[in-house]
């Protein structure tokens, strides 16, 4: 299906956009590939679940589609997609959408091999992909609130304005969550780093 | 010398330097501060470290996710797509959807705007989405309840007209309809059929309302609404073989009304299949034990949807694969969280009017999804799945497969719910 689709690869977001509101709806899928890795990985981040990313991530493309009336096609799609997709996700597990802990030995969601494999880069040092691992299992402890607001900055990339726009909140406030999400975030490290056995 | 104790920054001030988020005499001052203190230097470093490492966390989804998904999405935006584009009604919805499809190069770009629209303005901005589907269905629904209630009020001898003989040349019908009697009279004795609303017949704006009430036969049965309701609880509760048997019986009746001159025998048995799925005695009794949704998909029913038959289609093929679903439901190979994915998609690719030969395939995954959330003590929820699967059953005549997990499906939910089976 994807091959029928006309490359549209050298068009900006605004031209795809401009086709899109003309009825070219397959023009969408062009800003679905520039954008649907960075959406998905946020929206697993957020709520922690493969079946509950795909959701989120699924249906922020449709709002996205029904709202593009209101996207300035002179800016770039990807943060205003990704406001979108955190926004969605936030609702999702606020509203206490079914999820678990991610376990990092859990298999993957389509039977792969579980993350602390898949961190396995052959190219990296043990002590790197020890210290990859201890990081993912400290970001699986922290709060929601804490863990979102980590990933709107470091998965989607956004501003403090735009994290601040999705929030509803203050860009102070955005500063200030963001720096307490941080310090958890080391804190969680720092026990992780306690609960090692020694090193001979 | 005495000592004077640094004051660093706080964490929120590091974070937004590291994060570019100071400007001005603000981000010099903690670039000073930064460049001296090794502690503030580390603390922003080890962050930039451990961010990094959270960047580089490998997905678990590769390209045919990412590509699978791509297919969900514009198959749901598509189905809404063309539900919009049928609202407009300016083509038709098929058309008007295919073409909302076609790459730019293959129909020239004006053709698919709306005339009523400049795309270009500055400012422009597109209509806010109305629920046509509401207000057709609600249409459909309105003009099927006025058809009964003109039908009874005649009935009654409430409105007493005489009609006119309608010329179908039809030896029952000429013989039904004599001038100068009653329109009680004539009504009792009237052949089924819209034969007797002549001015129906004269209207050519109603012609299509016409059409549409001459292929529902229990409104046009003389027997009393009660009735018909009753001897639709009886087919149901009979099986397959009487099922059958009773509306082809019905239909067979409803094809006496037309001649010989007008239609061949193959076209009366043609009419006759059309004309046994859609009812409006089953409408009236859909209507009370239906929920909103399942509502609004009866009125897709009788909006269009055709029996069964031959193999998927593209578009419901492409669906079912964007959900990976089978294309006859199998519950030995569908899983229920994604059976609940796929409901919505379903039901509005079946409202749109896209289902068409695959309604019966659709409408048994919809008996499906209604089943998977039906809670066994709501009689109405249990009610509304058992429409579901005969509507499913009665679309599938001529999908034997369809037709025949249908009936184990409701056999077995009869069984499960407690009821005769």
């Amino acid at each position: 299906m994807a091959s029928e689709r006309p490359d549209r690869s050298t068009l900006s977001d605004g031209e795809l956009v401009r086709l899109i509101r003309g009825g070219e709806v397959d023009a969408f899928a062009e800003l679905m590939r520039r954008t649907q890795r960075a959406a998905y990985r946020l929206a697993r981040r957020i709520t922690r679940r493969h079946e509950d990313a795909d959701d989120v991530v699924q249906d922020a493309y449709v709002k996205a589609y029904k709202a593009l009336d209101r996207f300035a096609a002179d800016k770039p799609f990807g943060p205003w997609f990704l406001t979108i997709v955190s926004r969605t996700a936030l609702t999702r597990i606020r509203d206490g959408a079914r999820r678990a802990a991610e376990s990092l030995d859990a298999p993957g969601y389509d039977g792969s091999a579980p993350l602390s494999e898949r961190v396995a880069d052959p190219t990296q040092d043990a002590a790197a992909l020890e210290q990859r691992i201890r990081v993912e299992r400290a970001m699986a402890t922290l709060s929601d609130e804490h863990r979102a607001i980590l990933a709107l900055r470091v998965e989607g990339d956004l501003s403090y304005a735009q994290i601040a726009e999705t929030l509803d909140v203050p860009v102070g406030t955005v500063m200030s969550r963001l720096a307490r999400a941080r310090e958890a975030l080391l804190a969680a490290l720092g026990e992780e780093r306690a609960m090692e056995p020694p090193r001979s | 010398m005495k000592h004077v104790p640094v004051q660093h920054p706080s964490n929120e001030e590091l974070f937004a330097y590291r994060d570019g988020e100071l400007a001005g005499d603000k981000r010099l001052l903690i670039e000073a501060h930064v460049v001296s203190c090794q502690s503030c230097r580390e603390l922003v470093d080890g962050m930039s470290a451990i961010e990094s490492d959270l960047k580089r966390r490998p997905d678990d989804v590769g390209d045919e996710y990412y590509a699978r998904m791509t297919d969900s999405v514009l198959a749901k935006i598509d189905v809404k797509h063309g539900a919009k584009a049928l609202a407009t009604g300016a083509a038709g919805g098929a058309k008007a959807a295919e073409g909302a499809r076609r790459p730019a190069e293959d129909v020239p770009r004006i053709e698919r705007r709306r005339p009523d629209v400049d795309l270009d303005a500055e400012g422009e901005r597109r209509r806010p989405i109305f629920p046509w589907f509401g207000v057709v269905g609600t249409g459909a629904a309105a003009a099927a309840v006025l058809v009964v209630v003109v039908m009874l009020a005649q009935r009654q001898g409430e409105w007493v007209r005489a009609p006119r003989p309608v010329a179908t040349g039809g030896p029952e019908e000429e013989q039904a309809v004599v001038p100068g009697d009653s329109g009680f009279g004539e009504r009792e004795n009237a052949p089924p059929g819209l034969g007797t609303q002549p001015e129906a017949k004269e209207k050519a704006g109603l012609d299509d309302l016409a059409r549409e009430a001459k292929n529902q036969a229990p409104l046009q049965s003389t027997a009393p609404l009660e009735k018909q309701d009753e001897a639709l609880r009886q087919e149901r509760a009979a099986g397959v073989s009487e099922g059958d048997a009773v509306a082809m019986k019905r239909a067979k009746n409803e094809s006496q009304t037309f001649t010989e001159g007008e239609v061949g025998a193959d076209k009366k048995m043609a009419a006759a299949k059309d004309a046994s799925p859609a009812p409006v005695g089953e409408a009236l009794s859909d209507a009370r034990v239906q929920q909103a949704p399942s509502a609004a998909v009866g009125s897709a029913d009788a909006a269009g949807a055709k029996v069964a038959g031959g193999p998927p289609t593209e578009p419901y093929a492409a669906l079912l694969r964007a959900h990976g679903l089978p294309p006859v439901f199998d519950p030995a190979r569908v899983d229920r969280d994604a059976l609940l994915r796929a409901e919505n998609d379903l039901r509005y690719f079946y409202m749109s009017g896209r289902a068409e030969t695959d309604s019966a395939r659709v409408r048994l995954y919809l008996a499906e999804a209604a089943r998977a959330k039906a809670d066994p003590a709501d009689s109405a929820a249990v009610e509304a799945v058992i429409h579901h699967y005969w509507r499913a059953i009665r679309l599938s005549r001529q999908d034997p497969a369809v037709s025949a997990m249908a009936w184990r499906r409701l056999g077995e939910y009869k069984l499960e719910t407690g009821r005769a089976p």
